[in-house]
């Protein structure tokens, strides 16, 4: 680090930059290079064209040379677009990089005013406030942080899974945490994908079992994420893993456990088909479920609830000894430099729109359900049918149930429209059902999917513009006796309508899952008006966080397709190994830090920081800050009763300069 | 009903003055509030049919004999002077004014209405019609719709 | 319990039953409602449809009325009046305009208005103030058998569901089922009637009359129980004419407060059960205990 203190002498260079008009249009660039040069310590004052051009930071960094200068001022645009370009030429003329201070003399002062006189007084105010503030920099280095190169993936539907299998093939070790017992989230449940119509569990389950088979990958499932620890590159995460009542290294899913249970049927709602079948307190969540490892309801099994169960389960499973009662929940702790985070959607409860009577008419179901009815593994073998069993000669889907409604959700859940469509050209093929589509727009913007909605067309399914306004058992005419009519406008045809059905299909939205408060505290994020969680820019950051080393992928992140899903996840698995493969992150300088001399222990800075960036020592009692951590937003700083928290480029001296600078009159 | 209420809406953001004024659907609000209650974007449109009809009056473009702004402004009229209504005093004002045969085809009813008692000749009137009067008369603003305006 | 009453010009005039049997009843339950003095018209729907500041001046004076009294709430039973004078709160709230030209007129009469007292239904008053357990112990001849669609029509549930939820509310039903009477599942109960279309273009407002109506049939009720004079003068007075342009619907609409009346075991004669076009049929005898 050289500084070129000749003798304790401060020699500062200053330079105010025309930005071509953009500046010297409105602000005499020459009248104030000329007052700055009569300031004390200023040895070199000039104005130029284009301070950030080649020729431009050439000239720094020779003054610096040939005038031992050792502070610099730039007046010109604004830091967040130039600094680093400055800091940079300061450093290569030899100088601390820090022994620089930025003046925004463009979207501050010529981009805001007109008055030619008025604006260089300011621009001189502003260039004397920064010569003054300069002399006080120190030389500062920037920190280099460590990256542990192990990363967390949390949640494993598609998203998830795709993140930890790119990190994994790139020979990063991944822990893969999932809730359920059995990775595929949502899209384990579709029968076939729009708009291609491809098998999900054929395009899946590949990916599930090459996650399984992947050795750089330990697959937690029935498990979750207790407590994070720590920051970018050095996290420590508690995963508690709950007890399945089975041995997962031993147990093979051959599932004659579940065939032995002294229940004879499934008595409980299952949760894989939306309640639309039950299952027994032991079961496997769906016939491709990774791991293939059977999960004992501790809810519902007697053994576990009374204690007094034949435990047919056990002597079925006596060659191999799987099932142990005795199992507990256990608490891990694992060591990750990245966590990402796919925590995926919950649905929208049709419940709370009760003019669509669901809930209360049978014949009304909800996406997701129709979704179960229609794969051939679900409750009903493929078969459509209504609650009765019959199957239905006319069906209609109500699109934007829980979307675009100021009275539930604002936003547009982005797939219903083409999910609907699919699922209106499979009940076409399965039933030959007349089919109408009640939308309001039709949203089909990716690859293949505006054709699709041809198909739809082509079909003989029919569109109905216009919102329903309710779905209702009253009939007026012998037609619409035992059948759900609908009343709606049809806005193109401009008349208001009553279709009766027999069967009706909500499109429901997609909304944030209902911890989703508690999991983005846990993982210190800031979430959206709405719940989902936020992207760091909605445009150029979309898989990162406010938090470094925190990444999100696919519908936590806010409503997408399986495409957009495993692209974020892609990008996430990108963003993380950018950092494990570089082995460092550079910290700015611009953090607060403890003069511990001052500091009484008093904990008043401790609440305070919104990363959890300080600490009380337990043995000097005094508070300690975590310079990885600290964004130097500088809010303890102000806080200190004591003062004895101090922020590196914003000192008091720094500071008071500065406001001398503006204040005093030349 | 001529229009929808979301055609009424597109007409006026198209500024078809004209055809939405003379239109009877403005008419046919019965203000049951069902739409304001339904619609997802929250607007207020039970009021902004009120607000339509009052702008029809002031400008006095509405169909001839059309029994419902008739009703409204012998409605008023009956308000001003005697503050309160006498339905059945009021309907018969209404039939001669825009439809007398309806006369002749609810005589029955007006049997079964003095058979039950629910016939009222005499007009109810308030003691302080005077204060009524000069109460309603201090109000000099006259632009339709401005409170349901700002109350959106 | 007291309260300021406010009954409307249709409680005079063609809702007289209404009025009738809600005032014993009351005083049954121990409730005293104080009538307004000199109270004006409200304005209804049609009033507003003329001038909107001079609808809420009109409303005003009565709030102002009401205010004057001392007493805790404003109690009004025709669903029109409810809603317009809660309107006129809500205006008079958010709208400086409207505040300017109601003080004006206010002070052109002495009389002022601060906003706060509440504005309430009877069937608010009966489930929620006095409470279903003080009725039924009042109840001396239970409707058992008698099998009643519960109508509320629009205004007393829109736009301002302040007792009551706005898509199926409940609040009488729960009264009805205190009473002993079958409430029979009714979809269409707030669903509008056509209010003032019957007379002035009745072949769309009868039509949403006889809609009530038919599907009360269609449900198996007895009787139609209602809280709106409109709608009871709509469902009563117009059988001819809808038979004659649809088919008959021959079930009788009455006011609920009659029912409760009968069930307190009041005399018919002094619930104004007599008004109505369209007797009701005798109660159902009560199964003799096996």
């Amino acid at each position: 680090m050289k500084t070129n203190l000749s003798n304790g002498e401060i020699r500062i260079g200053f330079y105010i930059c025309h930005c071509g008009h953009n500046i010297a249009g409105v602000v005499d660039c020459t009248a104030v290079a000329h007052e700055i040069a009569g300031l004390p310590g200023v040895v070199v004052s000039r104005d130029y064209k284009y301070m950030c051009s080649d020729p431009g930071q050439e000239l720094i960094r020779n003054d610096i040379r040939e005038h031992a200068l050792n502070r610099i001022v730039v007046a010109s645009c604004s830091p967040l677009l130039h600094e680093n370009t400055f800091r940079n030429a300061v450093e290569a003329g030899g100088l601390n990089r820090y022994f620089f201070q930025m003046v925004n003399i463009r979207e501050h002062d010529s981009w805001v005013h007109t008055n030619r006189a008025e604006a260089t007084t300011k621009a001189v105010a502003l260039a004397r406030a920064a010569v003054l503030r300069v002399r006080f920099h120190r030389a500062l280095e920037t920190t280099r942080v460590a990256i542990h190169p192990d990363v967390l993936v949390v949640g494993g539907g598609i998203a998830g899974i795709h993140a930890a299998l790119t990190l994994a093939n790139a020979g990063k070790k991944v822990y893969l945490v999932e809730r359920e017992p059995s990775i595929g989230g949502h899209m384990a449940k579709f029968d076939k994908t729009f708009p291609t119509l491809d098998c999900a569990a054929c395009i899946l389950t590949p990916k599930m079992s090459a996650v399984r088979a992947n050795k750089n990958i330990k697959l937690w499932t029935y498990s979750e994420v207790a407590k994070v620890e720590g920051y970018v590159g050095n996290y420590t995460v508690s995963v508690r893993r709950k007890p399945r009542y089975v041995n997962e290294e031993l147990c093979v899913g051959c599932q004659e456990c579940i065939e032995a249970c002294v229940f004879k049927e499934g008595k409980y709602p299952d949760e894989f088909n939306v309640g639309l079948s039950k299952r027994k307190p032991i079961y496997i969540p769906f016939p491709q479920a990774v791991p293939q490892v059977v999960v004992i309801d501790r809810e519902r099994c007697l053994q576990l609830k009374s204690g007094r169960c034949k435990k047919t389960c056990i002597e079925a499973c006596a060659d191999r000894h799987a099932i142990d009662f005795a199992q507990k929940e256990e608490t891990l702790e694992i060591k990750v430099g990245n966590i990402i985070v796919a925590t995926g959607f919950r649905l929208f409860d049709a419940k709370r729109i009760p003019q669509y009577g669901y809930g209360l008419y049978p014949n009304v179901v909800t996406s997701i359900e129709l979704e179960r009815l229609v794969t051939s593994s679900g409750p009903t073998g493929g078969e459509i049918t209504m609650r009765d069993g019959r199957i239905p000669q006319s069906v209609a889907f109500i699109l934007c149930v829980g979307s675009r409604d100021f009275r539930t959700n604002r936003w547009c859940s982005r797939t219903c429209c083409m999910h609907s469509m699919k699922l209106a050209q499979l009940v076409r093929e399965h039933t030959g059902a007349d089919v109408t589509v009640f939308y309001l727009d039709i949203r089909a913007p990716g690859k293949g999917c505006e054709e699709f909605y041809d198909k739809s067309l082509k079909d003989g399914i029919q569109f109905v513009r216009g919102r329903v306004a309710e779905v209702t058992d009253w009939a007026l005419t012998p037609e619409e006796e035992g059948k759900l009519v609908i009343r709606a406008e049809d806005t193109l045809a401009g008349v208001v309508r009553r279709i009766p059905v027999d069967m009706i299909v909500l499109a429901v939205g997609m909304e944030p899952q209902a911890d989703s408060q508690a999991v983005r505290r846990l993982f210190n994020m800031s979430c959206g008006s709405e719940g989902w969680f936020l992207e760091k820019h909605p445009k150029l950051a979309p898989v990162s966080t406010f938090t470094d080393g925190v990444f999100i992928a696919g519908c936590c992140q806010g409503p997408k397709d399986i495409p957009d899903s495993i692209a974020q996840a892609g990008a996430a698995a990108a963003e993380a190994m950018a950092l494990i493969d570089r082995g460092y992150i550079e910290q700015e300088p611009n953090t607060a830090y403890v003069v511990e001399e001052d500091c009484s222990g008093c904990k008043s800075c401790l609440p305070l920081c919104p990363y959890t960036a300080i600490t009380l020592d337990g043995e000097t009692h005094k508070a300690r800050i975590n310079a990885a951590l600290c964004k130097g937003c500088g809010t303890c700083v102000a806080a200190c009763p004591s003062g004895s928290i101090r922020q590196h480029l914003f000192e008091d001296d720094e500071i008071f300069s500065e406001i001398e600078g503006v204040l005093t009159h030349a | 009903m001529e229009h929808s209420p979301r055609q009424i809406m597109a007409l006026v953001r198209a500024d078809f003055k004209d055809e939405v004024l003379r239109s009877r659907s403005i008419w046919l609000c019965a203000s049951c509030y069902a739409c304001t209650v339904e619609c997802p974007r929250e607007i207020r449109i039970t009021d902004i049919m009120y607000a339509l009809k009052q702008r029809a009056i002031l400008e006095g473009i509405y169909p001839k004999r059309f029994p419902i702004p008739i009703l409204a402004k012998e409605f008023f009229k009956m308000v001003h002077s005697k503050g309160r209504i006498t339905e059945t005093l009021l309907v018969m004002r209404l039939f001669l004014k825009a439809n007398w045969r309806a006369v002749l085809s609810s005589w029955r009813q007006g049997i079964g209405l003095i058979r039950t008692g629910r016939f009222v000749l005499r007009h109810e009137r308030i003691e302080h019609r005077a204060q009524l009067a000069a109460m309603l008369d201090s109000d000099v603003r006259h632009e339709p719709g401005s409170a349901s305006k700002e109350a959106a | 319990m007291k309260y300021a009453y406010f009954p409307g010009c249709s409680l005079k005039g063609l809702g007289k039953a209404y009025e009738e049997s809600l005032l014993p009843v009351m005083e049954r339950l121990g409730v005293e409602l104080v009538e307004l003095d000199d109270w004006n018209c409200c304005g209804a729907t049609a009033y507003m449809s003329v001038d909107e500041s001079k609808a809420c001046i009109l409303a005003s004076r009565n709030l102002a009325l009401a205010e004057k009294t001392g007493s805790r709430d404003l109690v009004t039973p025709c669903s029109a009046c409810y809603l317009v004078l809660n309107k006129t709160k809500h205006y008079l709230k958010d709208s400086p305009e409207i505040r300017e030209s109601v003080q004006r007129a206010l002070d052109t009469a002495g009389l002022q208005y601060s906003g706060a007292m509440p504005v309430r239904h009877p069937l608010d008053i009966l489930v929620n103030d006095v409470g279903l357990d003080v009725i039924r112990e009042k109840v001396v001849r239970p409707l058992t058998g008698l099998k009643v669609a519960p109508y509320y029509g629009c205004q007393v549930v829109r736009p301002y569901a302040t007792f009551d939820d706005a898509w199926n509310p409940t609040t009488m039903d729960r009264l009805l089922a205190t009473l002993g009477a079958e409430v029979v599942p009714y979809p269409l109960k707030t669903k509008c009637c056509g209010g003032s279309l019957t007379g002035t273009l009745p072949d769309t407002g009868l039509r949403l009359t006889y809609i009530l109506l038919k599907e009360a049939v269609r449900r198996g009720a007895d009787v139609i129980a209602t809280i709106c004079p409109l709608c009871q003068f709509n469902l009563d007075a117009y059988h001819d004419q809808i038979a004659r342009q649809w088919g008959p619907v021959p079930i009788p609409t009455v006011y609920f407060t009659q029912l409760m009346g009968l069930a307190f075991g009041l005399p018919e004669s002094q619930l104004g059960l007599n008004r109505n076009f369209v007797r009701m049929k005798p109660l159902p005898a009560i199964p003799a205990k096996a």
